[in-house]
């Protein structure tokens, strides 16, 4: 009982202390003050350890530089610029599903003499002639790309020759490279100048091959667009066509060739929508809700992130980020991977000593006799664009050339 | 890609940005005693201060209430100045015309570089990194380094231009700096970019040199001068720099080095914001004309403080090249002066309800006890999201991007953002914040030339401080030249 008459006795005298200072009667308990003093003395080391800790924060580039011990350190995704120049790659849109032509958009031939007058083909150049080569380069993202470079080879008409020569060099001997900048979304021309070099006769054919690099591509598989075509003109008779195939690799490989009827259809065209994603980040969930509360300001000058104010306060609008991207290629895409691209009805395709696939040897080269023959009804200038396919025995795309077949009657 | 990046800070038009040495009352005070104190000053500093602040809340409750006041207006204060008030606008008008059309607040400029330093957090979240502006390369500012240090010859040997009060530069004596057998400014081969017998060997003994006599002639170690340089070094870096600009192939971002006419009005406000940077009518390039007498107020610094030109490019010792700074906004700062403020409103909250029932002491430990843990949970929080600093974030859909980009030294970029002057460091211009960036090439340094002996600093001319922290683990991808 006397326990607890001093237990109540006690907290009787605490609330009085609390209410005598709550008036400010009595200025300071001083022997309280002492010792909260002496506490504070005590933790102060522990409390500014314990600070130190806290103020230590985690994330940011210095966690990130002692987690990865090289120098090539993340940079902020959401400040970085990517563009994606590209080029029509038959590589890219292959692996995608798609048909492909060797009859390549992007790349185009003219003399040099004659530059508006476009060589038809790649295979009816003529050696020891100017040319000027003129290659598109575009750009599927929304930022622009800045310092492109484009490399522009060529290699004799095959399947997979590994032979690359620069189309152009400079005095020195050395391959020139041409750097250029293409716009968001947009498209940019460039030319090379080509002096076809001298080659045996009926022998210069020549395979296009260019290649655009950007050291922050967002997608390196479509830089590489070939451009490898002949035409051919038939009475109606089959045509012949003999095309080398290489095997670069250090084994014997077993190559398949597949023809099919695509050509690019010109007069379609997409229309493209930009589309805004707007997202918030998941580290600002706490700044999301800290926005609710506001905050003072007294000069009362509102800044643009301020949603809302009254006099003394604010409140900040909600941040969110926005992306940007084109949409609109996707009826485009389903067309063209629903589109029948097989030999029409009647036309002949047959590779002499061909069965089920060609074999040759490692670093070897084969000549593979081509025969397209024609539908027997087909009419006069009616035109087909063969496009044949070599692929290694692992399915991978070795190379294709591009035949447009036309009737001349 | 990503659009509308977040960014904390605001720059302040002329009259309204301020540094530390501007701020008045009680802020002004507190910031710039804890500036221009040591470390150890420092934490003698905040603990008599918290005591101060402890008796007083503890005295009654119109004291805690008025001490709570004050604290919570003086912390907002300072938030404001450091993400409003630091940084001055390079435009004349505020805001431009083009931003309020844009509904914006700020004027962006493009700044294309190589990659000199790659980013690395300060302390206050923001990533920082430095460019060195094209068209100029290493060989271009090496050579007029060594140019204006032969044709400055006689005057660097002068001892009265290493007593320059508030700067004392070796003790009154001129500075030597010898690495192998260079000795700078007495003994070298001025022309060793265009000799054709130079080897790696010598270049790199030249370059240790040179480090070793800017370093020492950098001057004011001590805060609050090490942020500015001695005049002397600042003169003979202008004189450096305005040969590169004069006698190189012309450059695309004059004004990022000088205060630029073309750029800024000349006698408009924020033109007469910026310290002079640069005389016109003195021949910089003439022999031993380096030296420039006239010493005039900073408005940045303290009253009645004098210095000779102040540059408005910082220079980099071991690449020996001048750079623009850039940096990428981040809030830890901000983010911590709002926890210290949540836990202040927990502890006075907490404080004024148990003081009433069990008295001010043991109200005060509780509510210490209570406000601790708000403390903690506030900065768990506010951690939460990487602390404030920049970094890689994470949006709420997926990218269509691969890796992450990275940025190394000898990136050529162009850096997006806005072009500021900060009136902390020494009033320098800057790319803050940075709210794009443009990869253009990459290793655009050369290799080091064999045989090459260099390593990041010199040791035996006498370097102490540099201004330039490189990480030793990236000078392999550093050149001798």
């Amino acid at each position: 009982m006397a326990d607890r008459a001093d237990r109540d006795a006690g907290g009787t005298r605490a609330v009085s202390r609390g209410m005598t200072f709550l008036k400010g009667a009595t200025i300071v308990p001083i022997a309280a003050v002492v010792k909260v003093a002496l506490l504070y003395l005590l933790l102060l080391p522990m409390l500014l350890a314990w600070l130190w800790r806290c103020l230590s924060l985690k994330g940011g580039f210095r966690d990130q530089d002692k987690e990865q011990k090289d120098c090539r350190r993340p940079f902020p995704e959401d400040l970085m610029r990517r563009p994606d120049p590209c080029i029509y790659s038959q590589g890219y849109l292959e692996a995608q599903g798609f048909p492909v032509t060797w009859n390549n958009p992007d790349i185009w031939v003219a003399r040099q003499a004659t530059p508006n007058v476009i060589a038809p083909d790649s295979y009816h150049l003529e050696e020891k002639t100017d040319y000027i080569v003129s290659l598109q380069a575009h750009n599927a993202s929304t930022d622009p790309a800045i310092g492109v470079r484009v490399r522009l080879v060529y290699r004799p008409w095959s399947f997979n020759s590994p032979a690359l020569v620069p189309v152009e060099v400079d005095v020195q001997g050395h391959e020139v490279f041409r750097i250029i900048n293409i716009p968001p979304m947009g498209s940019t021309l460039t030319t090379f100048a080509w002096r076809t070099p001298a080659v045996g006769p009926g022998s210069s054919h020549f395979c296009l091959q260019a290649i655009l690099s950007h050291p922050m591509d967002v997608n390196v598989a479509n830089n590489l667009g070939q451009e490898n075509t002949q035409i051919f003109d038939t009475d109606g008779q089959a045509a012949r066509i003999v095309v080398p195939l290489h095997n670069p690799a250090r084994v014997a490989q077993r190559f398949t060739v597949t023809a099919t009827e695509y050509r690019i259809e010109e007069t379609e065209t997409v229309e493209l929508q930009l589309q805004y994603n707007r997202g918030r980040r998941p580290i600002d969930a706490v700044g999301r809700v800290t926005a609710l509360v506001p905050r003072l300001n007294l000069d009362n000058a509102a800044g643009p992130d301020v949603a809302f104010a009254v006099p003394g306060f604010e409140w900040s609008k909600p941040f969110t980020v926005v992306k940007a991207k084109y949409v609109g290629m996707e009826r485009l895409r389903e067309r063209l991977l629903q589109q029948d691209v097989s030999l029409p009805p009647d036309f002949g395709f047959h590779i002499d000593d061909y069965d089920g696939g060609v074999v040759v040897g490692p670093g070897e080269a084969r000549l593979l006799n081509v025969q397209l023959a024609p539908p027997p009804g087909a009419p006069n200038g009616q035109r087909f664009s063969i496009n044949l396919a070599a692929r290694d025995q692992a399915g991978r795309l070795a190379g294709g050339v591009t035949i447009l077949l036309a009737i001349r009657r | 890609m990503p659009r509308q990046i977040k960014t904390y800070t605001t720059c302040a038009g002329p009259g309204r940005a301020r540094s530390h040495y501007n701020l008045g009352g009680f802020l002004g005070w507190v910031v710039n005693t804890m500036m221009d104190l040591t470390t150890v000053g420092q934490v003698t500093f905040v603990a008599v201060f918290l005591a101060a602040m402890i008796a007083l809340i503890l005295a009654n409750p119109v004291t805690a209430l008025l001490t709570f006041a004050v604290l919570m207006a003086e912390l907002q204060e300072a938030k404001d100045w450091y993400y409003k008030g630091r940084l001055l606008c390079i435009d004349d008008q505020e805001p431009c015309e083009e931003c309020q059309k844009s509904g914006g607040d700020c004027k962006n400029t493009c700044a294309i570089g190589t990659v000199a330093e790659a980013t690395k957090n300060n302390f206050d979240g923001d990533g920082v990194f430095n460019l060195m502006l094209a068209p100029y390369t290493l060989v271009d500012h090496f050579r007029a380094l060594l140019l204006h240090l032969d044709r400055n010859k006689t005057l660097l040997q002068d001892p009265a231009l290493y007593d320059d009060p508030p700067f004392l530069l070796n003790g009154g004596a001129p500075v030597v700096s010898t690495w192998g057998s260079v000795t700078i400014p007495t003994s070298f081969n001025p022309n060793l970019l265009d000799d054709p017998a130079t080897t790696a060997d010598q270049i790199g003994e030249h370059r240790i040199a040179v480090r070793g006599f800017l370093d020492r002639l950098l001057g004011g170690l001590q805060p609050p001068l090490k942020e500015i340089g001695s005049n002397l070094y600042n003169h003979f870096l202008i004189g450096v720099v305005n040969r590169v600009l004069t006698d190189s192939v012309p450059g695309f971002f004059p004004h990022f080095f000088r205060k630029d006419p073309a750029k800024i009005p000349f006698a408009s406000p924020t033109w007469n914001a910026i310290p002079q940077d640069f005389d016109d009518t003195k021949d910089w390039k003439a022999d031993n004309a380096t030296n420039f007498t006239p010493r005039m107020p900073n408005a940045y610094w303290l009253p009645g403080t004098s210095f000779g030109l102040n540059p408005m490019f910082r220079f980099n010792h071991t690449l020996l090249a001048p750079f623009l700074h850039c940096e990428i906004d981040g809030n830890r700062v901000a983010r911590l002066l709002d926890t210290v403020m949540v836990t202040l409103a927990a502890f006075m909250a907490t404080f004024l309800v148990l003081s009433a029932i069990f008295g001010p002491a043991i109200g005060g430990l509780l509510a210490l006890a209570l406000a601790l843990l708000a403390f903690l949970i506030a900065s768990f929080v506010e951690n939460l999201p990487g602390g404030g600093m920049a970094g890689p974030p994470d949006v709420e859909y997926e990218d269509e991007v691969g890796d992450l980009p990275t940025q190394s030294d000898g990136d050529v970029v162009a850096a997006y953002g806005r072009w500021v002057m900060d009136t902390e460091h020494g009033e320098y211009f800057e790319i803050h914040p940075v709210t794009a960036y443009y990869v253009m090439a990459r290793d655009a340094y050369p290799p080091i030339p064999s045989g090459s002996t260099a390593p990041r600093s010199g040791r035996r001319g006498g370097s102490r401080s540099t201004r330039t922290k490189m990480s030793p683990r990236r000078w392999p991808t550093r050149p001798a030249i």
